[in-house]
């Protein structure tokens, strides 16, 4: 009796203390006492603690508001039949309760959803939660429980079930196949089976991953576009050499071979999803939305040598007017396609073979060609600018222009080779417009700043005739000391050549603060412009969308004009990629998303 | 547009619908038949022929901005877009009927703008008088691109163009011309060129000599040659020939092209009006007319998606048609497409095969929204009645029963009869 007394008694000791309201100060993350109840065998985990306002208001929740308000989301529940209000008050009916009032009761403080490998060794699924007050927690719990009995829904777990839950379990329950739990500290835990609901109720074997890996992801982690701290309230993580055993992620893995991948994604991308862990986390807030994901542990094998060095950091763009993009990213062609057999697998041979022998052509061979790309630096920086068409050759979509810039070592000799491999480039395709009947590019040499630009323009349209897509195009090229600059319109390159002509008389800019991460792509898009073209182009992607999916006009432009919206609210977007090693076949690599919201 | 005098069918039913509908447009809805049914064969007949419903949308300025990208499936898809939608159905299949007769191909053009504004030719003009539309298309600068006409110079006469005016154009194979014809209409075709992408005369390529046609002298131009051509007994046969073929049936008698060539010239050579003589002619519902035709890729794809009401993106269904042998603005020859038993060989028929199959099966058919909530008892009537109003015979109908009965489901019945239905052979005539 004092044996059982005393259980009690610690018991309620232990629940008292575990339910106690927590300082913020000494514990400022809500989830880490879900974090810590992850069982060892855990495989992939999602937690956010940002769901709390949500299930407090409702569908008076200003984001549920303008979601179900929005004519092209009610019109989808509409066809669908779907009745979210009607859904809610058919649970209640059943309940007794609102289900926002039952998720907030239950999980306003945090909710998480993970798989884990189970005795059997198959993946099933666990959910944890926790509510903001145990009390309200517990009472609707009560509540629950006699609706669920009176429907006939619960059965009892046997004494030898309960036994294998432990003390720590203070009531619990099964519902078919399904297993739940009240633990004395108060977490409700949901499994798909009572074997997985032991699991996560054990408090012996608990995953020591999830904690260090989000500390790892939050590292450094503020947002670059305000300078705003972030905590990362819901995050991912997912142990991808486990789920790697019970899932096909042979794409995911496969990335890296994908020879696409590496030149259009980089190399981070690229190599992601080699990675024995992924971490993701996402923060929303008024002013933006940062997300970040982090891969540990990335066997990069014989890919390493894409990786850049750190010797030459770049600097972190700056967007000022007219700039739709701007950015640097890293690719190291000459060792990509140098290394080609290592890394991409037989079938990518033919399609990279005969992309450089079409390049060999307009460089003046194969050899040529090898020296030129092991020439090239492998850090490209790109300007995409709004373009003011001269008068009357304003295209029918008039889009931005692009320039790209890159170091070239031997310049004289490289510079030249890469000027005549643009003027053959025209060349060619003027041949080819001839052979149809159509004006082709004339080429032509300007002077900039002592600079000779290589331009190439399309002669003015006819009085009153369209102008088409092509008159986008008035490429042009220079070689401005070590770099050579490339561009769709004569004017972003002439801009390039002033900007660099200046800052070449400029001191050198001060040594950037060392860190453990080295950058690798890092491009910034500036949001009113981009919203501004797709508004401009509204018709014409309306009737893509017509076009090509088969939607209705009706659908198309609502579908549009929500995309318009959300587009509009963005100020500024950034992406970036870092990477550092942490052994010497391994490394880390981390990518980050910002978006910045119009205020 | 007056109408000839109306001449009411003997049976104006469901299967005499489907027939207008098929032929006159692509096809209808099992919604479509019976509104035909209901409203009776002239008021059917004339709404399907003065319909002009396209939306702004395909047609108004933001077309241009389409054309100006370049795109050829692009392009492609906005002319499935207008043919699926069903707002101008006779206007649309004429216009599928001259892009066949003046094939050109973007193949060699590769001007998507020039394909686009001959495509309007043929919209703006195919039903109106075709002496106009010949002259329209000989001068159209899609066509002297296709077929070198913009290199035809005094002393280097390209003959190409002036051969496929008389055989293909004007007077058929083996229409009554002579090589001497089209060696003396090449030189009155010479100096006729594009320059930035308009018609444009050049006076000093021109050959100002006399020229002799068809056995008649003279000063004769580029215009007077394609009048020669059209003044031409065997012209009016050409066309009848190809207004029987497309809308008719395939092999027309001579008796009967030499009827219906004289009905053109009596119509002034308006096609819309000649068209409404033979839609209004007993032959147009004759038992000997009804299936008798092979559904062209497009007229199949066409056709399966409004019999289905189903929502098929039109570059799904342009890519459709392409894998069966006609991709829109690419004929494969000066010829056009061969059509009727040329559809189908070994390698389109397992294209139309398995599209069909799939759409039934596995995609674009939305059985329930199509058909209803059906029975599997009741799936052999409802789906036939929609996709083959005319009645199937006892064979087919027992294999469709069979089918249907072992389904593993309801809904499961209703495709497995729609995909037998529709991959049969009676479903491949039109």
């Amino acid at each position: 009796m004092v044996f059982f007394a005393t259980a009690i008694a610690g018991s309620l000791a232990l629940f008292a203390a575990a339910t106690a309201p927590l300082d913020p100060a000494q514990s400022p993350d809500p989830l880490h006492r879900l974090r810590a109840r992850a069982p060892a065998s855990t495989l992939l985990w999602v937690e956010t603690s940002e769901l709390g306002p949500v299930l407090a208001q409702g569908f008076s929740h200003p984001f549920i508001k303008a979601v179900l308000s929005d004519p092209l989301i009610a019109g989808n529940l509409k066809r669908q039949g779907s009745d979210p209000y009607a859904a809610a008050d058919a649970i209640q009916a059943l309940l007794g309760q609102s289900p926002f009032t039952l998720a907030s009761a239950l999980g306003s403080e945090g909710i998480t959803a993970g798989l884990l490998e189970s005795p059997s060794g198959a993946p099933e699924a666990f959910f944890l939660l926790r509510g903001a007050d145990p009390e309200a927690m517990e009472e609707t719990l009560d509540e629950l429980e006699a609706v669920l009995e009176g429907l006939g829904a619960l059965q009892a777990p046997s004494a030898r079930e309960r036994r294998d839950l432990g003390t720590r379990v203070r009531k619990s329950w099964k519902l078919d196949n399904a297993a739940a739990a009240w633990t004395r500290e108060g977490t409700l835990v949901l499994a798909q089976t009572w074997d997985s609901l032991v699991l996560c109720c054990d408090v012996k074997d608990r995953s020591e991953r999830l904690g260090p890996a989000r500390e790892s992801l939050l590292a450094d982690g503020t947002n670059s576009l305000d300078g705003a701290p972030w905590s990362a309230k819901t995050f991912a993580w997912a142990d991808l050499d486990g789920l790697d055993k019970h899932a096909a992620l042979g794409d995911l893995r496969a990335m890296a071979d994908e020879p696409g991948t590496h030149f259009v994604l980089g190399p981070a991308l690229a190599y992601l999803g080699r990675a024995s862990t992924l971490s993701m986390g996402l923060e929303l807030t008024r002013r933006g939305v940062h997300f970040r994901t982090l891969g540990e542990g990335v066997a990069v094998g014989s890919g390493a040598g894409s990786f850049p060095d750190g010797a030459s950091p770049p600097e972190p763009p700056q967007a000022d007017a007219g700039v739709v993009a701007l950015g640097s990213v890293h690719r190291d062609f000459g060792f990509l396609l140098g290394h080609r057999t290592e890394l991409f697998p037989p079938r990518s041979q033919p399609g990279i073979a005969e992309g450089l022998a079409n390049l060999a052509l307009l460089t003046g061979g194969p050899d040529a060609l090898d020296e030129l790309l092991a020439a090239l630096h492998p850090t490209i920086k790109l300007q995409s600018n709004v373009v003011r068409f001269p008068k009357n050759t304003t295209p029918d979509v008039p889009l931005p222009g692009v320039s790209v810039s890159v170091r070239v070592a031997e310049p004289e000799k490289n510079g030249s080779r890469l000027t005549s491999a643009f003027q053959s480039a025209i060349s060619l395709t003027n041949v080819d417009q001839a052979m149809k009947g159509r004006e082709g590019l004339r080429l032509a040499l300007e002077s900039v700043d002592g600079v000779t630009m290589t331009t190439a323009k399309l002669p003015p349209p006819a009085e009153g005739a369209s102008v088409d897509v092509r008159y986008n195009l008035a490429p042009a090229c220079a070689v401005v000391e070590e770099t050579f600059v490339l561009g769709t319109r004569g004017e972003l390159v002439e801009a390039a050549i002033r900007r660099m002509k200046k800052s070449s008389s400029l001191p050198a800019p001060l040594p950037s603060v060392p860190t453990p991460w080295v950058s690798i792509d890092d491009v910034l898009i500036s949001g009113p412009p981009f919203a501004r073209l797709l508004d401009s182009q509204r018709d014409l992607l309306v009737m893509q969308g017509v076009l090509t999916k088969g939607k209705t006009q009706a659908r198309a432009e609502a579908e549009f004009d929500l995309v318009l919206k959300l587009a509009e609210r963005v100020a500024r977007m950034q992406y970036q990629s870092q990477w550092q090693p942490t052994t010497e076949s391994t490394r880390a690599i981390r990518a980050d998303l910002h978006l910045l919201f119009t205020q | 547009m007056p109408h000839p005098t109306q001449t009411t069918p003997t049976t104006w039913d469901r299967a005499a619908a489907a027939h207008v509908l098929r032929r006159v447009g692509f096809g209808g809805s099992g919604q479509s038949i019976d509104a035909a049914v209901d409203a009776g064969f002239e008021a059917s007949l004339t709404e399907l022929e003065e319909r002009r419903e396209h939306p702004e949308s395909l047609t108004g300025a933001s077309v241009e901005k389409l054309v100006s990208l370049g795109n050829l499936v692009s392009l492609q898809s906005r002319w499935m877009s207008l043919i699926l939608g069903d707002g101008a159905p006779l206007l649309e299949r004429v216009t599928l009927m001259w892009h066949g007769h003046f094939a050109t191909s973007n193949a060699k053009l590769g001007d998507v703008r020039l394909m686009h504004e001959q495509n309007e030719l043929f919209r703006s003009r195919g039903l109106g008088d075709f002496r106009e539309l010949f002259h329209a298309v000989a001068k159209d600068p899609a066509m002297l691109v296709w077929l070198d006409g913009n290199q035809n110079r005094v002393g280097a006469p390209n003959e190409n163009f002036a051969r496929e005016v008389m055989e293909l154009f004007g007077l058929g194979i083996g229409g009554g011309y002579t090589e001497q014809d089209i060696q003396e209409a090449a030189r009155a075709f010479s100096g006729w060129s594009v320059v930035s992408r308009q018609f444009k005369f050049r006076k000093e390529h021109h050959d100002s000599g006399e020229k002799t046609l068809f056995g008649r002298g003279g000063v004769f131009s580029g215009e007077d040659a394609v009048d020669r051509v059209l003044e031409h007994p065997a012209c009016p046969r050409w066309i009848a020939w190809r207004l029987l073929n497309t809308f008719v049936m395939p092999d027309p008698s001579e008796a009967l092209i030499v009827r219906i060539a004289a009905m053109l010239v009596e119509e002034s050579w308006h096609i819309g009006r000649t068209l409404a003589r033979i839609f209004r002619d007993p032959l147009f519902l004759s038992a000997e007319a009804r299936r008798s035709r092979i559904a062209g890729p497009v007229e199949l794809v066409a056709g399966v998606a409004l019999a289905t009401e189903a929502a098929l993106p039109p570059l799904d269904a342009m890519r459709a048609a392409g894998v069966m042998g006609q991709t829109l603005f690419m004929p494969p020859t000066v010829k056009g497409w061969d059509g009727d038993r040329a559809w189908i060989d070994p390698g389109t028929w397992l294209a139309r095969h398995n599209w069909l199959t799939e759409f039934a099966l596995a995609k674009g058919l939305d059985g329930k929204a199509t058909f209803g909530k059906v029975k599997r008892g009741e799936a052999v009537e409802v789906v036939t009645q929609r996709l083959m109003p005319d009645g199937v015979d006892e064979a087919m109908l027992s294999a469709l029963q069979s089918a249907a009965n072992s389904a593993h489901s309801d809904g499961h019945a209703i495709h497995k009869v729609a995909a037998l239905i529709l991959t049969s052979p009676e479903y491949q005539l039109v």
